[in-house]
């Protein structure tokens, strides 16, 4: 088993909100609450929920685009969150962040060659003849040609637009990259481009990838591990193999089976969940999900289910506890 | 069996600075009543255009320029504005992909049904009201009553998208266009308006034509599917042998582009390059450019929309198709 690269322990992101002329703190939204986990070397860890699950918090935290309310995350041998200044900015250099959206997230006035060395003047790296030549390099690394060095953003395509992004988070040479959604604003013949292109980068420069999504197929085909989200905390943490043929938190069974899939034919849908995702701001008692869950039982309204189990299988649900053994625990195939 | 939906050779072209640019280009299909025909195709194949133009929906600088739209016999294309207003929202109607901003944020969700309601049933306040509560009722949003006066940033996405396919179905149509209506959602909430919508369907009887970008959908909604690309209809036919057997590269491509849930791939089958700009498009089809098996033939000349000699319910527009 390889080195960790990552750890979060205790992770909250809360988001104060402020009401009236004084700008009162009246409450607060719990984005990100109590989340821990390791990234290896080398391999792909995914976070997956539906929207405000709190994903792309926990992303942006990672990075410090946010500051967490509370936790810890030592990264390669440091304690990120007690770095400062030139050292912050030093460490920096080996955390990425690649964006769901190629059209805001490119200054639509810098040319492809401004945007991709932006990181190097930052840093105080190369000279200019050097970083010209760096450029180019990364441009072809990521599929473009060279010569689109002097173009705009404007004048390419949603998955081009990708790529410059990408050969921006890499041009650093990172340890770690944070992949935001980095596929789903594109159409699904330039998806498969990109996802390709990510793993091959992967392989070529030994890339580390926390990769977020909400697209349980893109999920499946690029991780290695999967953290499934719900309300601002892991539910289910598991390898990729596990996660996909013995889901066992009911709201992963729940999410696996709200997948549209090719060629099953025109089917009744069975396993629908009921209800949405609730309020983050006043998030239920006990297990978050309970409201919607089709097997809550008495604890999941009062107690908050740890995440437990196997090494290389925990979930946060009460069913699996054995202090609630006698109750009526389902078996996989009653469930799905 | 006559079709409740016939649409023959299409053509909706745009008038840009830079020329006239086909964005639909002589589609044909029909629909049998209780279908539901699935579009798919990438952004800017042309998809939405069709939908728009058969709601007579298209806007400066866009013209329907071509085609007939017979609804049970009536060729909605020649009515009068005036006449069309007695039919859209009534005979038939139409579900957006943003319910956000498909609806009119300063006003009630109750008084945009009751609108449609009273034009169409030429019912009474009272009877209108009950009868828009009773849609959102049928519809799943829980205490509709509240929701009746609730304004459309009050709801949330799914709930918004719920309440749009009340308005929609308000006034029974016969023929429904869904454009990505579950696109917005998330895949728990998209389930939901799939199993309500399918189930509607069923009880109401309705002819639909359904548009997405998401084969998975198409594969789980429709009975017929239509692929487009570039504006043109690259094969027609039974969904699930389409699905299973596709003839046109292009479809195949974007079955196989897909990640599939439990076959994993190392590397997914890309198509190379992205869809053309509408003065980039090739002479002759549409898809030459990216296509796997294209022939000297397919760049100067158009390939025929005809139908397949051992399937007899397949159209197929290809020099070079794949076996099947």
């Amino acid at each position: 088993m390889s080195e960790i690269i990552l750890e979060a322990k205790n992770i909250k992101k809360y988001f104060p909100i402020k009401k009236g002329f004084f700008m009162r703190e009246v409450g607060q939204v719990k984005a990100v609450e109590d989340v821990d986990f390791i990234v290896r070397r080398g391999e792909t860890l995914g976070l997956v929920g539906e929207s405000g699950c709190g994903k792309s918090t926990l992303g942006r935290t990672l990075i410090r685009l946010y500051e967490p309310t509370a936790g810890e995350i030592q990264f390669d041998g440091h304690n990120f969150l007690k770095l400062k200044g030139s050292e912050l900015r030093k460490k920096r250099r080996d955390l990425q962040m690649i964006f769901q959206d190629p059209y805001s997230s490119l200054d639509p006035r810098m040319t492809v060659g401004q945007v991709i060395e932006q990181p190097f003047i930052i840093h105080g790296l190369l000279q200019k003849k050097e970083r010209e030549v760096r450029v180019k390099q990364l441009l072809e690394m990521v599929g473009l040609k060279s010569s689109h060095i002097n173009r705009y953003p404007h004048e390419f395509s949603g998955g081009q637009r990708q790529r410059i992004a990408i050969a921006r988070a890499i041009a650093l040479d990172p340890k770690l990259i944070i992949c935001d959604e980095p596929v789903s604003a594109l159409d699904v013949s330039i998806q498969a481009q990109i996802l390709n292109l990510l793993k091959d980068l992967q392989k070529r420069l030994n890339l580390t990838y926390i990769f977020i999504s909400h697209d349980l197929s893109v999920i499946e085909h690029v991780c290695d591990r999967v953290a499934v989200m719900y309300l601002g905390r892991i539910v289910e943490l598991t390898t990729r193999e596990e996660l996909f043929a013995n889901p066992q938190h009911p709201y992963t069974q729940a999410l696996l089976s709200s997948i549209p899939t090719i060629g099953t034919g025109k089917k009744k849908m069975s396993k629908v969940l009921i209800g949405e995702i609730p309020s983050p701001i006043n998030p239920p008692s006990g297990c978050t999900f309970h409201p919607r869950c089709p097997h809550s039982f008495e604890p999941c309204s009062k107690i908050i289910p740890a995440l437990e189990g196997p090494v290389d299988h925990t979930k946060a649900c009460h069913l699996y506890d054995p202090k609630y053994k006698k109750t009526n625990l389902t078996t996989q195939k009653e469930l799905l | 069996m006559n079709p409740v939906v016939e649409v023959k050779d299409l053509e909706t072209t745009f008038f840009l600075k830079s020329g006239p640019f086909k964005a639909v280009n002589r589609i044909s299909y029909s629909i049998n009543q209780g279908e539901t025909l699935g579009i798919v195709g990438e952004s800017g194949c042309g998809k939405s255009v069709t939908s728009f133009s058969l709601m007579r929906l298209i806007e400066k600088p866009g013209l329907v320029t071509n085609g007939q739209f017979l609804l049970n016999g009536k060729n909605i294309l020649l009515l009068k504005d005036q006449e069309i207003e007695n039919v859209r929202g009534g005979e038939m109607a139409m579900i957006f992909q943003e319910p956000m901003t498909a609806l009119n944020p300063v006003l009630t969700i109750g008084y945009q049904m009751d609108e449609q309601i009273k034009k169409h049933m030429r019912l009474n306040d009272k009877d209108s009201r009950d009868r828009a509560i009773e849609m959102l009722q049928l519809v799943g949003i829980p205490s509709a009553k509240e929701r009746y006066s609730a304004y459309p940033h009050q709801l949330s996405g799914g709930m918004r998208q719920r309440a749009m396919i009340a308005m929609a179905l308000s006034c029974n149509p016969k023929f429904l266009i869904a454009d990505e209506p579950t696109t917005a959602l998330d895949v728990t909430i998209q389930a939901q308006i799939l199993e309500l919508f399918q189930s509607l369907q069923e009880k109401m009887n309705m002819t639909v034509q359904f548009i997405t970008h998401d084969l998975g959908v198409i594969s789980e909604v429709s009975d017929k599917v239509l692929v487009m690309y570039g504006g043109q209809t690259c094969e027609t036919g039974p969904t699930q042998d389409i699905i299973n057997s596709p003839a046109h590269p292009y479809t195949a491509a974007l079955i196989l582009s897909r990640p599939q849930h439990g076959q994993r791939v190392e590397r997914l089958k890309t198509i190379e390059g992205s869809v053309p700009a509408p003065h980039e498009l090739p002479q002759g089809c549409p898809f030459a450019n990216r296509c796997p098996n294209v022939l000297p033939q397919c760049w100067t000349h158009k390939p025929p929309l005809e139908t397949i000699a051992s399937r007899p319910d397949r159209k197929l527009a290809c020099f070079n198709p794949l076996p099947i």
